[in-house]
């Protein structure tokens, strides 16, 4: 649904202050500010963010994404943007330019923006003083900012936790990242957050029927948090970030349907859980029908509470 | 099995004996979680091992090898258990 910025929503450009020129508007109720983090590398962080901001964006909701990643700018190229930056995180925060001179906004959906993260500079260039003091001015002009925090637990974690008002913790159903990500937990938990919630990605439903890959309810077990989504392994995301466009907005693309079912609980709906079919769904079922395809009814639903 | 399965790898019968690689997983990762937490050394635990035998042993005549030890997860964090087989029950005999 490319272009479908909800009418009616204030565009964002207005609500962003503009220093001496102009007025200056101001929601009402502050936007909530959410970290994306992981702990390990690789397990589709930015990946998510894009996209649940991209089905955020989608709902009419007004959305900044902040690349937190310093050094490894990558939210930028994930979304298509990469072309039309300026300017950046380090300059923002650094006062080289305005707070909306940084801010791209997105070709399809006018109400998603993006803060890209410096590309030549470290991760000690912003401070978590300053990420907290930009999250509390963003929050007056965004319903929603999501950062995307960089693998690790040094400065550029603490960084994008800093001015956070939830965090959700992005893993695998494999045991490195799930290791890790008990690890985030608690170090979420230490910085006296809320409990954070778990999305656990590229589940892979015919690995977890022949016991071969760990359930969405074997890992809420281990880590023992709420679970706010679960996303498919699904070759459109490949294709979809290939293009630059966010597969949340493909409506055929089953991830994307996961991720706009996170982006509504996000919201307050209350989305039941997919379930979650084969990636092989009609080839298996033509078998099925021939008598060749095993005695397997259907994809396996994913059980887990939470949601 | 159907032909599918056969074709394209699904696990095979044979192999079943071994416990799918999930639960393996399971398994490995509730452990090391709990070592992650508790930060217990393995020299730690054999000192832990080896000050509980030497208590008990002044009360009862336990069986020191068959002492076990394990920390598990529970709703309030992990707990350390102790299972001590008790030979008899009263004073160890000296000597």
């Amino acid at each position: 649904m490319p272009g479908a910025a909800a009418p009616g929503v204030p565009g964002p450009d207005r609500l962003i202050k503009v220093g001496t020129m102009g007025e200056e508007q101001q929601q009402t109720t502050l936007g909530r500010v959410i970290t994306f983090t992981s702990g390990k590398g690789g397990v589709g962080k930015t990946t998510t963010t894009a996209n649940v901001g991209a089905a955020l964006a989608a709902l009419g909701k007004s959305v900044v994404l902040i690349d937190a990643d310093i050094g490894l700018r990558n939210l930028d190229i994930v979304l298509g943007l990469e072309n039309r930056i300026v300017y950046d995180l380090v300059d923002v925060v650094e006062g080289n330019c305005r707070l909306r001179q940084a801010m791209i906004r997105d070709k399809r959906l006018n109400s998603l923006h993006l803060i890209p993260a410096a590309q030549t500079r470290e991760k000690e260039a912003v401070s978590p003083q300053q990420m907290k003091a930009l999250c509390d001015e963003l929050r007056r002009q965004f319903d929603f900012i999501l950062i995307d925090s960089p693998a690790g637990i040094e400065q550029g974690f603490r960084n994008s936790i800093a001015g956070a008002d939830e965090v959700v913790v992005v893993t695998n159903p494999e045991v490195s990242s799930v290791r890790d990500a008990d690890r985030i937990i608690g170090l979420v938990e230490a910085a006296e957050l809320p409990t954070p919630r778990l999305i656990v990605n590229r589940l892979n439903p015919m690995l977890v029927r022949r016991g071969d890959m760990m359930s969405v309810e074997d890992v809420t077990d281990i880590l023992s948090i709420p679970l706010l989504g679960i996303v498919p392994d699904d070759e459109t995301i490949v294709t979809s970030t290939n293009r630059g466009e966010p597969a949340a907005l493909d409506p055929r693309s089953r991830a994307g349907q996961a991720f706009r079912n996170i982006a509504a609980r996000l919201t307050g709906q209350d989305v039941p859980l997919m379930v979650m079919e084969e990636p092989d769904g009609a080839f298996r079922r033509f078998l099925r029908a021939i008598g060749l395809g095993g005695g397997n009814q259907g994809g396996v639903a994913v059980r887990g509470g939470g949601g | 099995m159907g032909l599918f399965d056969t074709l394209f790898g699904r696990r095979q019968a044979s192999r079943s004996s071994q416990p799918a690689s999930a639960s393996v997983a399971k398994q490995r990762l509730v452990e090391v979680l709990i070592q992650d937490h508790v930060k217990l050394t393995p020299a730690a635990m054999e000192a832990i091992r080896q000050d509980i035998v030497k208590i008990l042993s002044r009360h009862l005549d336990i069986d020191a090898d068959a002492l076990q030890i394990h920390i598990t997860r529970g709703e309030r964090g992990e707990s350390l258990t102790a299972n001590v087989p008790v030979r008899r029950s009263g004073v160890p005999q000296r000597r």
